[in-house]
């Protein structure tokens, strides 16, 4: 079953398009680049991908995730979908609890399991996101206390708790300096041979250096050529 | 000038109430011992304990947040977070409208539905009872919950629902998880201010309480049969007949000072660690660590725990949307006399009857000179929150505001009666009752100004120093057009609820019939008014004719303050096309 498959999906506000249309696939163990200029609308794409958007908005096309027709299903399996889609947002949102419970914020809702067990995957799944070294002797401190990197990267490890099939990732550098997009970018490499990564950024070096494939968006402010 | 005049009134008023009552406190004997531990109140013998007072506003109060808050906060949460979001704007706008039902409306409906309630469950006579009171109070002080709760929920970045919602959470789950966390502190500020609000009020629990000295528990058992018995609260007692019987000097008028000073200072204490927590609700605060617990349910289980605490939100929601229905459709559907045109323009007849005429012209008065007097203070004053004092003074400044907004308007009306009253030898005067009412309507025009001076855009600011105006002017062409909207809309709000005040105006303003529709000068020249009129109404509610009048009446002053709200939605509308 191939993870992700995208056909003529397009976001629209009342009928009317402002995203796509697009059509896109996400092979298993591959990396694909989702590119495009700023107001393009890639972290809108993103959020569809996983019934994610807010209200108005609403996608067409047929979206296919790990078997799941996204556009048709009912909200009630989007949950579980997600919990193996996993989509890591461009803002560093930590909640207010310490950088273990962070780390487990999804997985303790989604699997039951013994504490200890639960430990360990937030361990293996910190240290998947590059940020073991850095976190291992105070995970009882405030996430809070983390800068914007670490922040980005205990967002990669939330997600990679959950032991996703597929990472959707909405511009993981954005907010970094050189040498933290660095450790973002090689905890990426890391784990892309495990699992099915898309990852939506403006950078073009950046797409180049993670992925073998990159899909460019349209440009919503001019028509396409040939018209 | 009138930022100056602006600023200085929150300070002076507490002072000023301050002074008051520890003047009076000094005026006589007082053993603060045997006040403190006594429950026997008895003047006649010189015997002043407060403890059943105490005891009494403590139950009441109890009873309307154990009720209001659960109630109110799952109600806030189905609005914000469940609900579609085309409702959010109508039902919001609803809790703001019930805020401004007068508590006098609610003692009304609680005399005729809730006492012979009461009396049925318990048995008892009547049915005056802290109970009635408890209830009534937790239907008054659910909106305060539902407004407050639901700002504290909107402040919630979408961005953490989202994130959290990413890792595969359910609904009510990333409400739990990611949601209620964010928020708590502004949740527990909007329990806070109506728990404060609750201690405040006087009229509804005044008629519905019994009004019974010396009713305290023998033991801890004692406590719950206590409930559905009458009782006396500290601000049914300064609103009964011994305030104006005590005199202002001696040892039952020190007595009756120290039963305000108590209020006074649980109150501001509520209140002020209220607004402050709900000024900060943003940060997080620091946890103890682990907070790793491991999960519950799985899979199915998890989705249908979703759908039933979904469910329990919206029955929440819908008691609430219930209640407020209740009370607009009990009014309505009684107030016959109101839609009869002769009413509003008939003279009152005593106590029992007649029309409104000198009630209605009267208030339009009151709520008139206070709008006059209110409206260049809360000016200066919220431009002086929002722009001119330092920021650690603008923090106080503003925290005092809303302190004021929360002392107990039945205290306003002691402290009226003293100073204009006795002190300045006004006797009753519509003006000592406007000026009160006006302090009452200042803060919320001060804090819609400093809101919309708040939101004025920054480049506007830039723009026009950028072209050397000084700080005055930049004040006078800048800031005063971007506030004016604020003003009115928060004025307007302030005096919708002033309309409604009764236990102040009791004291300084009105008398219980024979006052002229107009009054001639300031001393000595009463008026009448709607909530007092309803207020003696209300207590001859038994007879047909009285109770006629008085929905009449209550209609009647729901219409006036509705009308207020309504006059403000122009304002707003401004604000918001002016900040967008």
């Amino acid at each position: 079953m191939t993870p992700v498959v995208a056909d003529g999906l397009a976001v629209g506000l009342a009928g009317r398009r402002l995203v796509g249309p697009v059509s896109f696939t996400l092979p298993t163990g591959a990396a694909l680049g989702l590119r495009g200029p700023s107001g393009s609308g890639k972290s809108t794409l993103l959020r569809a991908l996983v019934g994610l958007l807010p209200a108005p908005l609403a996608a067409t096309g047929t979206v296919r995730v790990l078997g799941v027709d996204v556009t048709s299903a009912p909200a009630s399996a989007l949950p579980a979908l997600r919990s193996r889609a996993v989509l890591v947002g461009q803002a560093p949102v930590v909640f207010p609890a310490s950088i273990l419970a962070n780390a487990a914020f999804g997985l303790r809702h989604v699997e039951r399991l013994p504490r200890p067990a639960l430990r360990a995957r937030c361990e293996a799944a910190l240290d998947e996101a590059g940020l073991w070294d850095e976190v291992a002797d105070r995970l009882g401190a405030p996430a809070s206390e983390l800068s914007v990197g670490q922040r980005q990267r205990l967002c990669l490890a939330r997600a990679l708790a959950l032991d996703p099939e597929v990472l959707l990732l909405d511009e993981p550098t954005s907010a970094l300096d050189p040498a933290a997009t660095a450790a973002v970018e090689e905890a990426v490499v890391r784990l892309r041979h495990r699992r099915s990564v898309l990852v939506v950024s403006h950078d073009r070096g950046q797409l180049d250096r993670l992925c073998e494939e990159v899909v460019t968006l349209p440009d919503p402010f001019r028509p396409p050529a040939g018209r | 000038m009138a930022a100056g005049a602006g600023a200085a009134l929150p300070v002076v008023v507490m002072a000023a109430i301050v002074v008051f009552l520890v003047v009076g406190v000094r005026s006589g004997p007082l053993a603060w011992g045997h006040l403190l531990s006594s429950p026997v109140w008895d003047p006649s013998r010189g015997d002043y304990g407060a403890t059943a007072m105490i005891f009494g506003t403590a139950v009441v109060s109890a009873v309307a947040l154990l009720l209001a808050a659960p109630l109110g906060w799952a109600a806030a949460v189905a609005v914000v977070e469940v609900a579609p979001a085309r409702w959010r704007r109508p039902l919001q706008g609803t809790a703001e409208l019930l805020a401004v039902v007068p508590s006098i409306v609610y003692g009304l409906v609680g005399i005729v539905y809730l006492r012979p309630f009461v009396a049925r469950l318990a048995g008892v006579p009547g049915g005056d009872s802290l109970l009635a009171a408890g209830l009534v109070l937790a239907v008054m002080v659910v909106p305060t919950v539902v407004a407050v709760s639901a700002d504290a929920l909107d402040a919630v970045p979408r961005a953490t629902r989202e994130a959290a919602a990413a890792c595969g959470l359910t609904r009510t789950e990333v409400i739990r998880s990611a949601v209620l966390p964010a928020a708590r502190r502004g949740m527990g500020a909007a329990a806070l201010l109506a728990l404060a609000r609750a201690l405040g009020e006087t009229i509804a629990v005044f008629l519905l309480v019994g009004r019974a000295d010396g009713r305290f528990p023998s033991s801890v058992g004692d406590v719950l049969t206590r409930l559905e018995r009458p009782g006396q609260t500290l601000t049914t007692k300064l609103n009964g007949p011994e305030s104006v019987l005590a005199g202002t000097s001696g040892a039952h008028w020190a007595a009756l000072c120290a039963l305000g000073l108590i209020l006074l200072a649980v109150v501001v204490v509520l209140t002020a660690a209220g607004q402050r927590r709900a000024q900060r609700s943003g940060e997080p605060r620091r946890r103890a660590p682990a907070g790793v617990g491991t999960g519950r349910l799985a899979g199915r289980a998890r989705a249908g725990a979703d759908r039933a605490l979904r469910a329990g939100l919206w029955v929440a929601l819908a008691v609430v949307v219930a209640l407020v229905a209740a009370v607009v459709v009990a009014v309505a559907t009684r107030a016959g006399a109101a839609f009869d045109p002769s009413f509003w323009w008939t003279p009152a007849r005593g106590a029992s009857g007649g029309g409104i005429r000198q009630q209605l012209a009267g208030t339009v008065l009151l709520v008139a000179a206070a709008g006059v007097l209110a409206a260049p203070v809360g000016l200066g004053l919220g431009l002086v929150i929002a722009e001119y004092a330092h920021r650690g003074a603008a923090q106080w400044l503003r925290t005092l505001t809303l302190t004021l907004a929360g002392v107990p308007s039945i205290l306003l009306g002691l402290w009226g009666y003293w100073l204009f009253g006795t002190r300045l030898g006004w006797d009753k005067s519509w003006l000592a009752g406007a000026i009160v009412l006006a302090v009452l309507a200042v803060p919320p025009a001060a804090v819609a100004v400093a809101a919309a001076v708040d939101a004025l855009p920054p480049d506007r600011r830039e723009a026009a120093g950028a072209l050397g105006l000084r700080r005055h002017q930049l004040v006078r062409s800048v800031l005063v057009p971007q506030a004016v909207p604020g003003l009115v809309t928060g004025l307007l709000l302030g005096l919708a609820r002033a309309a409604g005040e009764t236990a102040p105006l009791l004291f300084t303003a009105t008398v219980f019939s024979g006052a002229p529709a107009l009054p001639s000068g300031v001393h000595n020249s009463p008026v009448s008014s709607l909530p007092t009129h309803l207020f003696n109404l209300a207590q001859d509610a038994a007879e047909p004719a009285a109770r006629r009048a008085a929905w009449g009446s209550a209609f009647a002053l729901m219409a006036v303050a509705g009308l207020l709200v309504l006059a403000a939605v122009p304002a707003r509308r401004s604000l918001r096309r002016r900040t967008a």
